[in-house]
């Protein structure tokens, strides 16, 4: 029979106190929580390492001798993927340009005004219910919570800042949410996927769209996004920006721009959209609509780092507007190299 | 115990987070935690199932506590279940016992990740990393329990 004493209650009840404890503290932000969990990452981060550098070359072997079909396959894939990311370089290079000229008129803060300090990945997330990496660089560096981190899309966010490494939440955890935009594609094309339509290899002037719908006026080619302004410690993607020459192709209208905020759903499943429809624009978001970040008041994040692009889209009765699925345009499975923008919403 | 645990975290935060059986995360703390119980009974299942849940909570961002809790919970449950057994020793309860008993933690720490409002429901997806992760480890066990009756000091039990 078992033996179920006083002095087994006595000790259940102590532990699972001390754990409840723990978690309405943790849940409170307590710093007790974050300095025990912050210590604990310091102890085991050289262990840690220590123990991937052990494993690392019996990965390596296993994986050459099991695994080089897959690794044809990954390299025929990746091909394919540089292929399509050429052509998703000019589009995004033209939304920045529109976002940069929006984000100077309303006064936003743009992503590329500010500092970025490239970081290696270390590991992804121990956890299956977690949707996170942890990056080589913490508050020695200056890393601080809630940065956010990019590649040439977002990434994600600084949950956990150690002395020497981070964690990023991706933008696909479930507690990851952040303020967004959506902007239709020129012409209307749809993009599937990170299939991105042909790009026209000469490139336009930015002319900001007039919107009907939006004060946001028709902005002179002067004062959009001039090419010299841009800062040279944005990652590559918009420092190619820099040297981009102008053409006398038009940029076509672009139909809307539509806010809502996003949402990670966790792991297998695509992050939300939910657009905040305060009119008639809720209806024009296509499938292959562009989303990025807005830099709204108190946003975690400044505006025009995208995230992805629209998928899938789901109506919902008149007031609450359409949900849309975005697909991230980071590769969330193959991050090696991230860049931690050195942003702070209230700094 | 402080040494095994550090040991026990190092694998789990390096090896077992870069490789993935079946798609799933596997988590030898949790196996720690459980294989504890179930040699030294209840009171040092929850007592283990602290300590390695408390470890796990420092590699993860899920909120801090959970995992002890969840653990401690296992744990406990197994080894109180575990001394109820009274006939002879068979070579395969161990396995069985600890199939069952991480399937628990697995769904316990989802459901109280649920309950402190870090998800908003319990998700069919982990139905898969689960099972992998109570098969892998009931195989496991064994080897374990053997580990955690060396860290904890209890002895084995005649026949």
């Amino acid at each position: 029979m078992a033996r179920y004493s006083v002095g087994r209650r006595r000790a259940l009840a102590l532990l699972t106190l001390t754990s409840l404890m723990l978690v309405i503290l943790d849940r409170s932000d307590s710093a007790l929580t974050h300095n025990v969990r912050s210590l604990g990452a310091t102890v085991l981060s050289p262990l840690r390492s220590v123990g991937r550098s052990v494993a690392r070359p019996v990965e390596n072997g296993w994986h050459g001798i099991f695994d080089y079909d897959d690794l044809e396959d990954e390299n025929r894939r990746l091909r394919r993927e540089l292929e399509a990311a050429r052509g998703n370089e000019a589009v995004f290079e033209a939304h920045l340009r529109q976002y940069l000229a929006l984000a100077r008129e309303k006064e936003l803060t743009w992503f590329g005004d500010f500092d970025v300090e490239t970081a290696q990945v270390l590991s992804e997330a121990v956890s299956q219910f977690e949707q996170t990496i942890e990056i080589d660089v913490g508050t020695q560096e200056g890393i601080q919570l809630g940065m956010p981190v990019i590649t040439n899309c977002l990434v994600g966010k600084i949950t956990q800042a150690n002395r020497r490494t981070s964690i990023v939440r991706l933008v696909t955890d479930e507690q990851y949410t952040i303020a967004a935009s959506a902007y239709n594609i020129p012409n209307g094309e749809v993009i599937t996927g990170v299939e991105l339509p042909p790009v026209p290899t000469t490139r336009p002037p930015v002319t900001i769209a007039s919107n009907t719908t939006n004060p946001v006026t028709t902005a002179p080619p002067s004062t959009a996004a001039p090419s010299t302004a841009l800062p040279t410690t944005v990652p590559p993607t918009t420092a190619a920006l820099t040297t981009a020459p102008p053409t006398s192709r038009a940029l076509p209208d672009y139909p809307a721009l539509e806010s809502g905020h996003l949402d990670g759903r966790g792991a297998g499943k695509l992050p939300i959209l939910t657009l905040v429809q305060n009119d008639e624009q809720g209806s024009l978001v296509q499938r292959g609509a562009i989303v990025a970040t807005n830099g709204a008041n108190s946003s975690i994040s400044p505006a025009g780092i995208p995230i992805g692009y629209v998928i899938n889209r789901i109506e919902r009765p008149e007031e609450s507007g359409p949900i849309v699925e975005v697909q991230p345009c980071a590769d969330l499975e193959n991050l090696t190299f991230v860049a931690v923008i050195r942003y702070l919403p209230f700094g | 115990m402080v040494v095994v645990t550090l040991l026990l975290a190092t694998v789990q935060g390096s090896w077992l987070t870069t490789n993935q059986l079946f798609d799933t995360k596997l988590n030898i703390m949790l196996l720690a935690a459980v294989c504890a119980g179930i040699a030294g009974g209840a009171e040092l299942g929850a007592l283990s199932g602290f300590v390695y849940g408390l470890a796990y909570d420092v590699l993860v961002v899920t909120p801090f506590g959970t995992s002890a809790l969840a653990f401690g919970l296992a744990a406990y449950a197994f080894g109180m279940l575990k001394d109820s057994i009274t006939v002879a020793r068979i070579w395969w309860l161990t396995m069985v016992l600890t199939f069952w008993a991480c399937l628990l933690g697995v769904w316990a720490f989802s459901a109280l990740l649920v309950l402190v409002g870090y998800s908003d429901r319990l998700h069919s997806a982990m139905v898969w990393p689960s099972l992998v992760i109570a098969v892998v480890n009931a195989l496991g066990s064994p080897a374990m329990e053997r580990l955690q009756r060396w860290v904890w000091q209890v002895r084995k039990p005649v026949d």
